[in-house]
């Protein structure tokens, strides 16, 4: 009982602890090293049995809200693979044939190869070492071995097993448009791949799979492609020099596309072109996510008249789900559907896991001046995330890691959203202009903030604030379901407007690449 | 008694393991320069007295407006830190400007780092800060960050941390995991 202590040796006690857990955030905050950022809580936890070709043995497990996580080293040992650790015991290097992924606890972001890729969840510290998520264990071991996973959730088993040879056809395309050569490989489903690059050779080789090249198509050399060669195993590009090419894949079908163009201007090192390389638009809007802004508890503003804006959020939501549904071939995932608190991780996590394309998070403004009104619309500003990311850099060779690549793609992590600045302020531009072009609301303009549901979404990401609701005004008219079910309309338009000009510019390679 | 003595133990413990980390870090610290954004805004601030502060308040027009305060005391750095935070918990003389913090926030805690990262634990028994909007959140917290940066140039970011550990935000916008730097652009234009 603290009354037994005097109140001094209390207090002394207090503060030593305190000033010990500030320069303890101290290095870790400098570091990036995310100790201060929250893993996902896990609601339970306990031993599982791992069932691999035969044999069995223990891991621990946890899992959240998203899913299970477990334990990396133990795996690594039993499928394969060079786990290295950093200096700070937080970056987590993973080389497995040829790859190497990048990663860390409290971070939804991997780095595999040159690319960023998102989690589900982000890997947690465990007694067994950093907890990884399903997904990660995926990317890993089942696109590049073959390797099945499976959680039986009752029997607390995790399945791994060999996955069976396919035999995937494959179809070959061709367009040159605009000074750019683009091969887009079809399948009926997805392969398992690995893509290997050098100056003039792109080869793609199947992992477990074969290819059933049915009818290869003559390819005619151009200015940017030698030739292309498909076999049973692997493709292979040849490129013609002072060329560069950039990969992507679309979904239903299944397309891998290589665009082939003139490599002009000085080379970057290749960590810092991924830094900045332009928007692909090429990208499809299929899925769009949608945040309610609060919820539960956390109220979020409150209007003079007692509006709750976590109430108004949801009604906006879900009138935008409709709307959009009814309006747009999208698929609609809502962050929340009651009124209940969601992290603001998770609600990039959720964003993630349904690979959405597009990231609304909806709220209602408050202000000191009750005569504020208008909406403003904003995507994020990386100006903070840029200086601590330096810093990390900076802190991860002080401490003797030495190699500036590494460093440069550990401080990636964070940089979900980076990748996706300029449609963020593109998009954001559309739906501030619908805003207040269509209901003549006061135009408060395109604006950056460091928001934190933004930060970790790995797709264009925009936060809305559709009124002030501190303005009695306002807040009478929030109320009106018909003035919201135009504020919606504005949004579904500024959408439309989005992805019409996207797919505008996509059409010929769409087009070309159906059967 | 003996419970007494474990917890001068854990003090011991706790005080030996701070001087350490401190003197690790400041010695990996040793020899970097702090070129960055903030220190060369700085570097064009008008000079300050050094008994006076010039704290910033939300109010209107959604922006931070500026009251001179006198701090009784001409101090440097951390202390003339901590008298800045606390008459900016005090709140605004004048009636059209809105205090920082509501009156049952305490300052717990303050130390700034050799490399200009301040770190500010604020305390409340009324549980995390809420039931405002972005734009309130945002004058919440760059009034901090802006009436310590813009006053007292050892400092150059800031680590806010509220009963005692850092949250992703503190009132469900904006991201408060990082060193934050100031943000002229939330001033009132007449100041």
């Amino acid at each position: 009982m603290a009354r037994w202590y005097p109140l001094g040796v209390f207090r002394t006690v207090l503060r030593l602890a305190g000033g010990l857990i500030l320069l303890a955030i101290a290095l870790s905050s400098s570091a990036q090293v995310a100790a201060d950022r929250q893993p996902l809580a896990a609601f339970e936890s306990g031993t599982a049995t791992v069932e691999s070709e035969g044999s069995t043995f223990l891991i621990e497990y946890s899992a959240t809200v998203i899913g299970p996580l477990f334990p990396l080293q133990p795996l690594v040992s039993r499928l394969g693979g060079t786990l290295t650790i950093g200096p700070l015991g937080q970056s987590h290097s993973l080389e497995v044939m040829g790859t190497t992924f990048l990663f860390g606890p409290g971070s939804p972001a991997v780095t595999e190869g040159e690319e960023i890729v998102a989690l589900s969840q982000p890997p947690a510290a465990g007694a067994q070492g950093l907890m990884v998520p399903l997904d990660l264990l995926r990317r890993i071991y089942t696109q590049l071995m073959g390797l099945g996973f499976a959680w039986r959730t009752d029997e607390r088993v995790l399945e791994i097993t060999r996955q069976p040879l396919r035999q995937i056809p494959v179809t070959f395309d061709v367009v040159t448009l605009q000074g750019v050569t683009t091969l887009v490989f079809q399948f009926p489903t997805a392969p398992r791949y690995r893509i290997e690059r050098s100056a003039a050779r792109i080869r793609i080789d199947l992992i477990g799979d074969k290819l059933d090249v049915r009818s290869p198509r003559l390819f005619a050399a151009d200015q940017y492609v030698r030739d292309v060669r498909l076999t049973p195993q692997s493709i292979v590009i040849d490129l013609a020099p002072q060329t560069k090419a950039q990969d992507y894949a679309l979904e239903n079908p299944f397309r891998l596309v290589f665009d082939v163009l003139r490599d002009s201007g000085p080379r970057l090192p290749e960590a810092v072109a991924n830094v900045e390389a332009p928007r692909r638009r090429g990208r499809r809007i299929e899925t769009i996510v949608i945040d309610p802004g609060h919820g539960g508890g956390e109220t979020g503003a409150i209007g003079p008249a007692g509006t709750f804006e976590k109430n108004l959020t949801l009604l906006l939501a879900r009138e935008l789900e409709r709307q959009l549904e009814q309006r747009l071939p999208v698929r609609v995932v809502l962050t929340r559907r009651e009124d209940v608190e969601v992290p603001l991780d998770t609600r990039s996590a959720v964003a993630n896991l349904n690979k959405g394309d597009l990231f609304i998070s909806i709220h209602l403004n408050s202000s000191p001046d009750p005569r504020s009104y208008g909406t403003e619309t904003f995507f994020l500003s990386l100006e903070p995330t840029d200086e601590q990311a330096a810093e990390s850099a900076r802190i991860e060779n002080l401490a003797g890691d030495g190699d500036p690549l590494y460093d440069l793609q550990l401080m990636l992590w964070d940089l979900a959203q980076s990748r996706y600045m300029v449609a963020s302020q593109e998009i954001a531009g559309f739906v501030q202009a619908e805003l207040n072009t269509t209901l003549g609301l006061r135009n408060r303009g395109v604006k950056q903030a460091p928001f934190r549901v933004l930060v970790g979404t790995a797709m264009p990401a925009l936060l809305v604030e559709l009124g002030f609701l501190n303005n009695p005004e306002e807040e009478s008219r929030l109320l009106q379901a018909t003035y919201r079910e135009e504020l919606v309309d504005a949004l579904v338009r500024a959408i439309s407007r989005y992805i019409n000009e996207t797919a505008s510019v996509t059409a010929p390679l769409d087009q070309a690449a159906q059967p | 008694m003996s419970r007494q003595l474990a917890v001068l133990l854990v003090a011991a413990v706790l005080t030996f393991a701070a001087m350490l980390v401190a003197w690790r870090w400041t010695s990996q610290r040793s020899g970097t320069a702090t070129g960055d954004e903030t220190a060369a805004d700085l570097a064009v601030l008008p000079p300050q007295e050094p008994g006076q502060a010039t704290l910033y308040f939300p109010g209107l027009g959604g922006k931070l407006h500026p009251e001179q305060r006198a701090l009784g005391e001409e101090t440097e750095g951390e202390a003339r830190i901590r008298l800045i935070v606390t008459e900016l918990l005090r709140g605004p003389v004048s009636e059209e400007l809105s205090p920082t913090l509501p009156a049952a926030v305490e300052l717990s805690a303050l130390a700034l780092d050799t490399d200009g990262t301040l770190f500010i634990d604020f305390s409340s028994t009324a549980g995390p800060l809420g039931g405002m909007g972005s734009t309130a959140e945002l004058l919440t917290i760059y009034s901090v960050v802006d009436t310590v940066l813009l006053n007292e140039p050892q400092a150059t970011r800031v680590v806010l941390m509220w009963n005692g550990r850092q949250h992703p935000s503190l009132a469900g916008h904006i991201d408060t995991t990082r060193p934050l730097t100031a943000n002229r652009s939330l001033i009132a234009e007449s100041s």
